[in-house]
């Protein structure tokens, strides 16, 4: 009788089949075999052969003049480390300045010149030669009928003093700085003083009290590496006088939380107690003009009327101008906020009255005069944003650095004539500006071509070094002194400049006439008086070699007239119609340019930062608006609202909506066509140049 | 067979986070180093590759008295039972007895993330995709350090291409001991407050030996006795008391990470 295959013996035979592959190797060794064969995916990247070489050179991404150590594989940067034992830098690199080799290669890195078809949001970008693009800047510059502006932001550079020609050049020029300037109260103090043509810097080595005002020192401010050797070497006292709780707030050893806006009114609180409890230093009363009107100002703001504004209490006040005094070295600073903005000028020179008061100007560990760097013209302040009237720039010139700051464009829109303006941009990547810009000519990238590295602000000496390339330039960039010699040319304007090269040897060459100052050369570690190099063009081989020269020290002088110039009323108590919006950013990482696609770590992958569209508040106010963490929110100021998620932080002061403003790290999202996630936008922007106070409301979406 | 050169060393860390400020160095260093591709848009923090990531713990004290610190955590370098070695079903896991580090091989990882559920720090990371660089940043990876492929675990192994380098140098100058100098991981070397001390911990005149058994020094989570070789430092006593919490517990807490 023929075998009749059962329900059952079919199942059996799967069975027994399946447990005998499972016993048998074949399906592990598949499994681990795929393992080896996905290495030979086309998707996984080759690594590079070759020789292993270093190499020097300058990190130019801010102003801080950072010292680089590159390892090398066949010629090609593959990892950046600080130089030890810099006697500037202290051997540190910032977050972005680590991963900066990667900038030549942004996924919105621009290889054509470009124009931008339309005004709007929709507008597209065609390419352009290069030789039409500069024709038609310079048509527009000669037909312009109000002023011809660059905005340079990174001024004391060569090509700075490029630019400061051409615009003496042409019928209203303006040259313009980044507004978030962090030596704002640099430039009232001088101000104050009349001395306009010194430069100064701070004694922070000397130094035992740093009060600061909103600074962010202890995040990248000035030449990082400087502050955080100085707050390691735990010999000054840092006091952080800020309505958030920063990066800078948690490392200081006293973090005073004011109300947001409120910094005059401390400042002027200070000064009050100064005077009236005769604290002010006694080398400054016979160089003080009219101080009558300044006392008279200091007198409406004691600590007892001004604490339900400020919420400071009059006894940390009366704490704060006493240890000013008692530490007998020390200095009082504001700082242009990442994001944020700068200080309006009124408080700036209230900050700086701080410093005249406690007579610290010209002493050891205060506020130090130094040389300027041989052959730079000094004596030239770029024109303040607030004196900028608005509706009056015809063209304006876009330099491709970056001051490290936010920048809003409604800014920079409120200066142009409406509907008649022409904008330019040299930037080497697409960015917020570049893509608002009528014309777009791509400079080098980072480490793409030589640049000069001035003095970092805040510096008590003065130094000058190279950034030389450790990139090769791609045909396609074009410096901004060319684009810039181009344009003049075609304006009929004539300007005493060559090649970028030979003014960079021509300011060695000065350096090296003047027999002042000392190399630290990185290769060997060693210092070298500039009196034992023997020619400027040693000079120039030692520094594109690796090196910086560091200028001696300059005499000190005494304040001689001192004005206490401010014009300011007691405040009166307005109700906010809506929470103060604080935004807030990170030095270098919140400005015009892209950053590393490897910040993403930091952005995406770990939320270490918050990314553009993140806004925080604090437990209390989350409740009170039926938020929760994560949630989604929409926030809305008078300039338009936009899309947020909620983070709820007990950091946060009850009350307020601190807003993060940073950049899309993965460049998949091109700023020329937002989704609205740039809180910047939301800001109001003052009279004063500034965008610090904002109201605004959020409601859950 | 004798597989250690020269004496067995025990490599480990302390890290001061009364220094650490967040800024982010080390990781994106570690990255660099490493070869961890940059995200991409879909990424996150749970499905995101950062072999050091950085929480911020706050003391659960109403603003203005909160504190925050932040903590680096990445692979600590279990010593005794390392469960992620104990569990890979593939040998994928090793521990080096010469110098302790927990190696990871990715050539023999099948992906099966046991070794993820297994480690109490969350310090293992998966490829679930295939990782992608610009073109031009393709050829800037560190010649030293292999790419990882989608399907696989991976995690810090102390910079294990940088000890190479340094055995290397050594070998070639005839010695079998490394010069410490020569092997600093990328983080160590990155952090500019100097807030992270590397080195072996065996040898008891060490900065690291010394500083990890200083008595404000502590380790996450040291009862579940897997002798962990990074070792975290705080004159803070509500940091070093989390150190001990469970992540439930801390959630009530104010635990933001």
């Amino acid at each position: 009788m023929p075998k009749v295959i059962t329900r059952r013996d079919i199942l059996k035979f799967t069975g027994g089949g399946i447990l005998g592959i499972m016993l048998s190797p074949l399906p592990w060794k598949l499994l681990d075999d795929s393992a080896i064969w996905t290495q030979n995916w086309s998707l996984i990247p080759k690594l590079a052969h070759g020789p292993i070489t270093t190499a020097f050179s300058h990190c130019t991404l801010c102003t801080g003049g950072c010292a680089i150590k590159a390892e090398c594989v066949s010629g090609m940067p593959y990892y950046l480390r600080g130089v030890q034992n810099h006697p500037l830098t202290h051997g540190t690199i910032c977050t972005q300045g680590l991963a900066s080799h990667h900038m030549a290669h942004h996924p919105l890195r621009i290889v054509h010149p470009h124009k931008f078809v339309g005004k709007t949001d929709n507008s597209t970008m065609v390419a352009v030669s290069l030789q039409n693009s500069l024709d038609e800047i310079a048509k527009r510059i000669r037909d312009a009928k109000g002023s011809i502006a660059i905005l340079d932001q990174q001024p004391n550079r060569i090509i700075s003093e490029v630019y400061r020609e051409f615009l003496s050049k042409t019928e209203n020029g303006k040259y313009i700085t980044s507004p978030s300037r962090e030596d704002g109260m640099i430039v009232a103090l001088k101000e104050m003083m009349n001395r306009p043509s010194e430069s100064f810097g701070f004694d922070f080595e000397n130094t035992k009290l740093i009060v600061s005002f909103g600074a962010p020192l202890l995040d990248g401010w000035g030449t990082p590496g400087r502050m955080t050797a100085l707050q390691n070497s735990k010999k000054v006292k840092f006091i952080q006088i800020e309505s958030r709780y920063s990066r800078t707030a948690m490392q200081s050893d006293e973090w005073i939380a004011l109300q947001s806006g409120t910094e005059k009114i401390i400042a002027l609180n200070i000064a009050h107690v100064l005077i009236n409890e005769e604290l002010i230093s006694h080398k400054i009363q016979n160089s003080i003009v009219d101080f009558t009107q300044f006392k008279n100002i200091c007198k409406e703001f004691n600590p007892e009327r001004t604490f339900s504004i400020t919420g400071i209490d009059p006894k940390t006040i009366h704490l704060i101008a006493q240890g000013l005094v008692k530490s007998e070295a020390a200095i009082v600073l504001s700082g242009a906020d990442p994001g944020g903005g700068p200080f309006d000028q009124e408080t700036e020179k209230a900050i700086a009255s701080l410093n005249l008061l406690i007579g610290n100007v010209g002493e050891t560990g205060g506020i130090v005069s130094r040389k300027e760097i041989p052959g730079n013209k000094i004596g030239y302040d770029p024109i303040q944003w607030s004196n900028i009237p608005d509706h009056s720039i015809s063209v304006l010139i876009v330099d491709g650095a970056d001051s490290g700051y936010a920048l809003p464009w409604s800014l920079i829109e409120k200066k142009l004539i409406p509907d008649n303006n022409f904008v330019v941009s040299l930037s080497p990547l697409l960015n917020e500006i570049s893509a608002h810009s009528d014309y777009l000519i791509p400079s080098p990238a980072f480490l793409e071509s030589m640049n000069d590295v001035p003095t970092p602000n805040g510096n008590n000496v003065s130094s000058f070094a190279l950034s030389t390339p450790l990139l090769k330039k791609q045909n396609y960039t074009n410096d901004p002194i060319d684009v810039i010699k181009e344009i003049a040319s075609r304006s009929n304007i004539v300007l005493k400049i060559t090649r970028y090269e030979e003014l960079l040897k021509q300011k060695i060459e000065t350096i090296h006439s003047q027999k002042r100052g000392t190399i630290y050369v990185y290769a060997d570690q060693s210092s070298i008086n500039i009196k034992d190099i023997p020619s400027a063009n040693e000079l120039w081989t030692k520094l594109t070699e690796g090196a910086v020269w560091i200028d001696e020290p300059s005499k000190q002088t005494t304040p001689g007239k001192i004005i206490f110039a401010l014009a300011t009323a007691f405040p009166q108590e307005t109700k906010l119609e809506g929470f103060p919006l604080i935004a807030y950013g990170w030095r270098g990482a919140t400005s015009t340019v892209q950053i590393s696609p490897i910040l993403s770590k930091v952005f995406q992958e770990t939320e270490l930062r918050n990314v553009n569209g993140v806004v925080s508040i604090n437990p209390t106010t989350a409740r009170q608006l039926g938020l929760s963490q994560k949630g989604h929110a929409t926030l809305s100021t008078k300039n338009g609202s936009m899309k947020v998620i909620v983070k709820i932080e007990s950091t946060v002061r009850p009350g307020i909506i601190e807003a993060s403003i940073a950049p899309h790290v993965n460049g998949i999202e091109t700023p020329r066509h937002p989704n609205g996630n740039n809180i910047l936008n939301l800001c109001e922007v003052t009279n004063n140049g500034t965008w610090r106070i904002t109201t605004a409301n959020l409601l859950k979406a | 067979m004798e597989t250690s050169i020269g004496k067995k060393q025990k490599y480990g860390m302390v890290i001061d986070l009364d220094k650490c400020n967040g800024c982010g160095g080390c990781t994106v260093a570690c990255a660099i180093e490493n070869n961890v591709p940059p995200a991409l848009e879909k990424m996150n923090k749970r499905n995101g590759i950062t072999w050091l990531n950085i929480s911020t713990v706050s003391n659960n004290e109403q603003f203005p008295k909160i504190e925050s610190v932040f903590i680096p955590m990445f692979c600590q370098q279990c010593e005794k039972e390392t469960p992620c070695m104990t569990v890979c079903p593939q040998n994928a896991v090793d521990v080096d007895p010469s110098t302790g580090i927990v190696g990871q091989v990715p050539q023999r990882c099948l992906g099966c993330r046991y070794c993820m559920t297994a480690c109490p720090y969350h310090a293992r990371y998966f490829n679930w995709w295939d990782p992608e660089w610009t073109e031009g940043m393709k050829q800037q990876l560190n010649p030293d350090v292999a790419p990882r492929m989608r399907g696989v675990v991976e995690k810090c192994n102390f910079c294990h291409g940088r000890l190479h380098t340094a055995k290397q140098k050594a070998a070639a100058q005839g010695s079998r001991e490394i010069n410490p100098a020569d092997y600093v991981p990328a983080c160590v070397e990155s952090c500019p407050n100097k807030a992270i001390t590397f080195g072996d911990l065996n040898d008891l005149t060490t900065n690291v030996s010394q500083l990890s058994k200083s008595e404000n020094t502590f380790r996450f989570l040291s009862r579940l006795g897997t002798e962990p070789k990074v070792y975290y430092h705080s004159e803070k006593k509500w940091v070093r008391t989390m150190a001990e919490k469970s992540l439930t517990r801390s959630h009530q807490e104010g635990f933001n990470g």
